[in-house]
């Protein structure tokens, strides 16, 4: 698919409830420019819904969503989760949020970075996985603090506690990146029912192949299935390919302060 | 305390105070008075103003509730309204327009606190008040209660020195008779020195969490330099509304490691720090989650949701007592009455009656999180508003006076590009060949200003509002240099943060500038 007149993307995805589970309550959105991935939380079928609502919310948006706009249709995802009807009665819906959306910022295209809670954005940089959002969760304030190695992560008995969400009669609100668009960049999408049943060094590997966006995913998803598959597991992988015109060269001249004026 | 007259009703105890709407019913406001006297807790006060309402959230009253609770004070407001907190670092304001349910905040080492209702006062006076209803505009209150006894009487007789090691129950604590007016620091000068620093400052208090420390880097620097040197924690200004976990009670905030004292959820209808969670675990905090898969009662659903998902961090509802489970279920209960029926945008949701609150009007993204207030003194000359720093206006030269307000940030100045571009610093700017920006919130949302020469760094760099000052920082690999008038030239290099006065001239390379200009 084509996002731009430049870019060109090829994705791959894949939401699986898992064996242990009854429900799927991760809800994806793969809907150029937008790719999210939500993990509800909640009683009964309270995280589904949750999760579901906020990617529609997204799903409105237009072709050419704007920072605010994303912002503004969170707020909305927000304020409907926390208005919703909920049927356990003792937890509280919320969603997690992680994911890209492609912005323009005066004529520049972006990734908008969006996350809230512990699903995670990673992007490949120099053949390494390096993930961009930073987890809401009890272990990463720990990490932050400087009170427990980031490899502690995996083997912290709470890592499962996050610290913010969407929803869950809260009014927190997502944090953002904004990171250029550049060719050949391919970007990971997750759930925690990856990261947590499996290595980061084998996510790595896994990710940083040479192979396709779906043949990645698939990979995934089967190493998470069979390390244990106890929660659901959602992946996006986005491959982004520089078209025939590559941006720089034309853009370059648009600019009023190009190379003539300063040498 | 004191007030101004106006419409409202104002419920005011030495535990806190209450303040709701001209059309409240006499019983509802009799019944608080009865609940604050009695010493009732936070959620307690907060069902008697929902229950009131029947089962409608848009049938719930404008209200604001502020309860003192050891070294904090809990604070909820709905409505056009807004209770503003006095702290070591400076003011916290609660409002609670444009919210359909309500804000509700935790903030610690309160100062005194003044309530505003939008009811017009109806006397340009103040009017001391100790305890009692009042139809009020404003509510002053000067402090926590800070001397524990039993009643007035007994109040005047505790000897000064006697340390409040054990805080009582608010109810039956007595505020002293304010000798200043709210707003001066009216905590008792006795209790500071005999107070063992990390009671007095730490948040000891159930209720709350500390903030992981990089988010209290900013209250730390403005705090009182005894407080800083006094506690390894930072003497915290504000925490939100945050529940607890159960094995937080009684643990000092300085235990470097206790994993709690992170940010936790809000859980408005548990009742914070209630042992009883707590009790079911027994003392091995970190296994609760697995813990709670073996409770007996739970349904396949809750089971599944535990077993290695995402949970949030709030003290678990499925472990308790049968004896506590029963306050907490009617709240619950009450909440999800409130909760349940309307959906945001049913035209219903209009606010009944006065005030006209925008609030449960449309699902708008809170204001709070969008824009950035800061402390300001208005000039009564001109109308300019001036930085609380400014002892004189800084476009008439009056002399400024009076008390700060909250206002939204004005245009900081102005910065001149190196395309000659000028700009207003009116939101932060990244400044780079590629600029990329990391971690920012609905608030800061940060221009990306490209600049494409081969010569600088594609992030290179950036300009921070902070309150009313400007700050520039240094991020590429060449750093930036300064030329600020009457000093030499300085290189900043990578991550060095300048404050930035008016004139400075950030050189991105030999020939692109930055500049800053008209700075308030």
């Amino acid at each position: 698919m084509r996002l731009c007149d430049h870019l060109e993307l090829t994705v791959g995805f894949c939401t699986e409830t898992g064996p242990h589970r009854k429900l799927n309550e991760d809800t994806i959105l793969v809907q150029p420019p937008m790719f999210i991935v939500a993990d509800g939380m909640g009683g009964h079928d309270d995280g589904q819904r949750a999760s579901t609502v906020a990617v529609e919310e997204l799903k409105k948006l237009g072709s050419r969503p704007s920072v605010e706009d994303v912002r503004d249709a969170l707020a909305r995802g927000r304020h409907q989760i926390n208005a919703m009807k909920i049927a356990s009665k003792r937890r509280a819906a919320g969603t997690t949020i992680s994911g890209m959306v492609f912005v323009e910022q005066n004529g520049w295209p972006y990734w908008l970075v969006v996350n809230l809670g512990d699903s995670r954005t990673y992007r490949v940089v120099n053949g390494k996985l390096e993930q961009v959002s930073v987890d809401h969760s009890e272990a990463q304030e720990l990490i932050d603090a400087g009170k427990m190695a980031s490899s502690a992560l995996r083997d912290y008995p709470r890592r499962n506690v996050i610290t913010r969400v969407l929803g869950a009669r809260t009014v927190e609100d997502p944090e953002y990146w904004m990171i250029p668009v550049e060719g050949d960049q391919r970007w990971m999408i997750c759930s925690d029912g990856l990261t947590s049943e499996l290595d980061d060094a084998l996510v790595a590997h896994i990710v940083t192949q040479p192979i396709p966006a779906q043949q990645v995913v698939d990979e995934l998803v089967a190493a998470a299935m069979t390390a244990g598959g106890r929660d659901n597991i959602s992946v996006i992988i986005v491959d982004v390919k520089k078209a025939a015109h590559p941006p720089e060269e034309e853009t370059i001249e648009d600019l009023q302060w190009g190379k003539g004026v300063w040498d | 305390m004191r007030y101004l007259p106006g419409q409202w009703f104002g419920i005011i105890c030495s535990a806190g105070c209450v303040a709701l709407p001209p059309q409240t019913s006499h019983e509802l406001a009799v019944s608080l008075w009865a609940g604050l006297k009695q010493g009732e807790n936070f959620p307690q006060i907060m069902q008697r103003i929902v229950n009131d309402s029947g089962v409608s959230l848009t049938l719930a009253p404008s209200f604001a509730l502020a309860l003192f609770e050891d070294s904090s004070v809990h604070v909820a407001v709905r409505g056009d309204l807004y209770v503003e907190v006095k702290t070591p670092s400076g003011p916290v304001r609660i409002d609670g327009s444009k919210i359909t349910t309500w804000r509700e905040e935790i903030i610690v080492d309160p100062q005194g606190l003044t309530l505003v209702t939008n009811s017009q006062a109806e006397d340009a006076f103040y009017w001391p008040l100790y305890e009692g209803v009042a139809r009020v505009s404003v509510i002053e209150m000067a402090g926590p209660p800070t001397i524990p006894s039993a009643d007035m009487a007994a109040a005047s007789v505790v000897k000064p020195a006697t340390p409040p090691a054990v805080p009582s129950p608010p109810a039956q604590a007595v505020v002293p008779p304010p000798a200043v007016p709210a707003g001066a620091n009216a905590r008792a000068p006795v209790d500071e020195p005999q107070t063992p620093a990390e009671e007095n400052l730490a948040p000891r208090d159930d209720h709350v969490t500390l903030m992981p420390d990089d988010m209290q880097a900013d209250n730390s620097s403005q705090a009182e330099p005894e407080a800083v040197q006094a506690d390894s924690s930072p003497g915290l200004g504000q925490v939100a509304a945050y529940g607890v976990l159960p094995g937080d009670d009684g643990q000092s905030a300085d235990d470097e490691d206790d994993p709690h004292h992170t940010t936790l959820y809000r859980s408005f209808f548990e009742e914070p720090g209630a042992p009883d969670s707590s009790q079911a675990d027994g003392s091995t905090v970190p296994h609760r989650a697995i813990q709670q898969v073996s409770q007996p009662e739970q349904s396949p659903e809750d089971l599944d949701d535990h077993d290695g998902m995402t949970v949030m961090s709030v003290p678990g509802p499925a472990v308790s007592e049968p004896a506590s489970e029963e306050p907490k279920d009617l709240a619950a209960a009450a909440f999800f009455a409130l909760t349940g029926p309307q959906p945001p945008s049913d035209p219903s949701a209009a606010p009944q009656g006065p005030p006209a609150s925008p609030m449960a009007a449309q699902p708008a993204p809170s204001p709070s999180s969008a824009v950035t207030m800061v402390s300001a003194r208005i000039c009564v000359g001109c109308g300019t508003p001036n930085s609380t720093r400014l002892m004189y206006c800084r476009t008439c030269d009056a002399t400024l006076e009076g008390d700060a307000v909250q206002i939204p940030r004005p245009v900081l100045g102005r910065v001149r590009l190196p395309n000659g571009e000028v700009r207003s610093i009116d939101q932060p700017m990244v400044i780079g060949r590629r600029p990329e920006a990391a971690r920012f919130s609905n608030a800061d949302i940060p221009a990306l200003i490209t600049v494409d020469d081969s010569h600088i760094s594609g992030t290179h760099l950036r300009v921070d509002l902070e309150d009313w000052s400007v700050m520039v920082t240094s991020l590429g690999r060449n750093g930036t240099i300064l030329r600020r008038k009457g000093k030499p030239d300085r290189r900043l290099t990578d991550g060095q943060q300048e404050l930035a006065r008016n004139g400075d001239v950030f050189f991105l390379s030999k020939d692109l500038t930055m500049t800053i200009e008209e700075l308030v």
